[in-house]
């Protein structure tokens, strides 16, 4: 069908062209293909996480700013 | 409830080379083999057991002087916190799979703190103590290195994710093909099964469509699987889509077969409080140390035995009657019932290697007492089961039996007689009686008030 044909002539080139590295050790059979999915999904949803950490960093800083700046407008004893 | 063996390597336990399970003196234990040493001790040192076993994530165990086994392999043995019944995937509600689920991406989280991974993820290794879905596998850790994909990725995949969305977004009944397949649902036959509509769902795309693509494109290929780059991040990143994906899953148990039936019974309000005060009064007379209750419905029944702080097994052949009563036991923070699915005319059998790997249910019985209420009727007429092979069923299950009558003048038989034929010319009191009597000693009967239906209380004979 021709739906299904978007998806694979995207995503397939790409998958080809990993770069792989190590020897798995593990005494079920993870699958080549889930192994190749997890290094383009991961690649996509670590840049979320990255993006997560990042923006609370900066609230994080922000917040960390702005109850300074109360602090010091408080009046000294 | 008792095992089926008390010596011997569970059957189970023979696929990783990290250790076994084995009775030994009716006690059950974990052999450590000496290969997996290094990550062993590294799941005690680096505190990761104790954190998973103090927020109830693992069982708990104690390291004992060695006792047998194989020696030759041995590194240590652990005596695990017993898991008073096995139950399996299939014979889980949706809700009972989901939790299972987050629980084991809650370990894998947790591992990942400690610098540890899983290996692998089967939903065989969640069982349910005490209300809870907690993860029986010691010896499923192993180190994580930074950059090294999920190896049990796939499993994770096949074994939650798969039957939770087909349950969830095609038909609840579809969580039977764990039975058929050991490793979870393959995810071609997922992705195939599942409405095309699941596509724009990001979690169910990547990790159910795509993966199966993926699979099928890889399947031939001999390429160097040394492993692709994984970032930490995208480590964490693949655990929260999953988490994130699991969540979003929701079945609705409305609409269920048994679910209006005690609005839809003969039953009065007196009758049917009298029939609670008479099961209680007969559990009070057993001192059951365990109970089965057989076509439990949501368990209002299974609440007496319960209640009492008998460990109960709650078993319906209707999905959202088991889901209705999962989500009452999570509500009420119940400890000693467990609701499964299971259909008495084909329960489970024993299935994978030597039909020994997950045992049947027979396998895991007997119980102590059985509850049999509004449940002879279905078996006799609805599945033309005689008598004599009732009385034999339960003569097998169990040492006690309280066993609800339901004579023919009863609504719910004159019901299930409405599209057949009456060919149940032996359904009458006095052949029940007649039959069970030979297998068990009837030692009370109480009819219920308000209503044609006897209780009884019967022992098993010594000689059967």
């Amino acid at each position: 069908m021709k739906r299904s044909m978007l998806p694979k002539t995207l995503i397939m080139p790409a998958l080809l062209y990993l770069p792989f590295h190590q020897v798995l050790h593990a005494y079920i059979d993870p699958g080549t293909g889930s192994i190749v999915l997890q290094a383009v999904i991961g690649a996509l949803v670590g840049g979320f996480v990255a993006i997560g950490l990042f923006w609370n960093r900066i609230k994080a800083f922000v917040r960390n700013l702005f109850s300074r700046s109360k602090k010091s407008e408080e009046p000294k004893e | 409830m008792k095992s089926p063996k008390n010596s011997g390597v569970v059957p189970s336990s023979f696929r990783d080379p990290s250790g076994f399970v084995f009775w030994q003196d009716g006690s059950i234990y974990r052999q450590i083999n000496t290969i997996y040493k290094e990550d062993y001790d590294r799941l005690m040192d680096s505190g990761l057991y104790k954190a998973l076993v103090e927020t109830r994530l693992m069982v708990s165990h104690e390291e004992v002087a060695y006792q047998g086994a194989r020696p030759e392999s041995a590194y240590k043995l652990i005596k695990p916190e017993p898991v008073p019944f096995i139950s399996y995937p299939y014979e889980w509600s949706f809700s009972q799979l989901k939790d299972a689920a987050l629980t084991s991406l809650n370990i894998q989280k947790k591992a990942l703190e400690f610098g540890m991974s899983l290996k692998d993820c089967s939903a065989y290794n969640v069982q349910f103590v005490k209300g809870q879905p907690v993860f029986i596998d010691t010896l499923s850790f192993e180190k994580y290195n930074e950059g090294s994909p999920w190896v049990a990725y796939r499993q994770f995949c096949q074994h939650f994710l798969a039957p939770l969305a087909l349950m969830s977004c095609r038909d609840v009944r579809l969580g039977q093909l764990f039975r058929s397949h050991l490793d979870g649902i393959p995810l071609d036959l997922a992705s195939k099964l599942l409405p095309w509509s699941t596509r724009f769902s990001f979690s169910l795309l990547s990790h159910i469509h795509l993966h199966a693509r993926t699979q099928t494109h890889y399947a031939d290929k001999r390429i160097d699987t040394r492993r692709p780059k994984l970032s930490r991040l995208g480590f964490i990143g693949i655990i929260s889509s999953l988490e994130s994906g699991v969540k979003r899953l929701k079945w609705n148990p409305g609409g269920t077969e048994w679910g209006d039936y005690y609005q839809d019974t003969n039953y009065s309000a007196e009758a049917f409080q009298h029939k609670k005060q008479v099961v209680a009064e007969f559990l009070e007379a057993i001192h059951a140390s365990n109970v089965w209750d057989l076509g439990a419905n949501t368990g209002i029944f299974s609440r007496i035995a319960s209640d009492k702080g008998i460990p109960t097994i709650s078993f319906d052949i209707d999905p959202a009657a088991v889901e209705k009563n999962y989500l009452e036991c999570r509500r009420r923070g119940e400890m000693n019932i467990l609701p499964l699915l299971s259909d008495l005319t084909n329960p489970s059998p024993g299935i994978g290697w030597q039909n020994k790997e997950r045992m049947s249910l027979a396998e895991r019985g007997p119980a102590d007492a059985v509850l049999a209420l509004a449940l002879i009727h279905h078996l006799a007429i609805s599945n033309n089961t005689p008598f004599a092979k009732i009385a034999d069923f339960f003569a097998s299950t169990c040492d006690s039996l309280i066993v609800e009558f339901v004579p023919k003048s009863d609504s719910q038989v004159q019901r299930l007689l409405a599209t057949r034929e009456d060919i149940f010319v032996d359904y009458t009191q006095q052949a029940f009686e007649s039959e069970f009597a030979k297998l068990f000693v009837l030692e009370r009967s109480q009819p219920i008030t308000g209503s044609k239906r006897i209780l009884y209380l019967m022992r098993r004979r010594e000689s059967t």
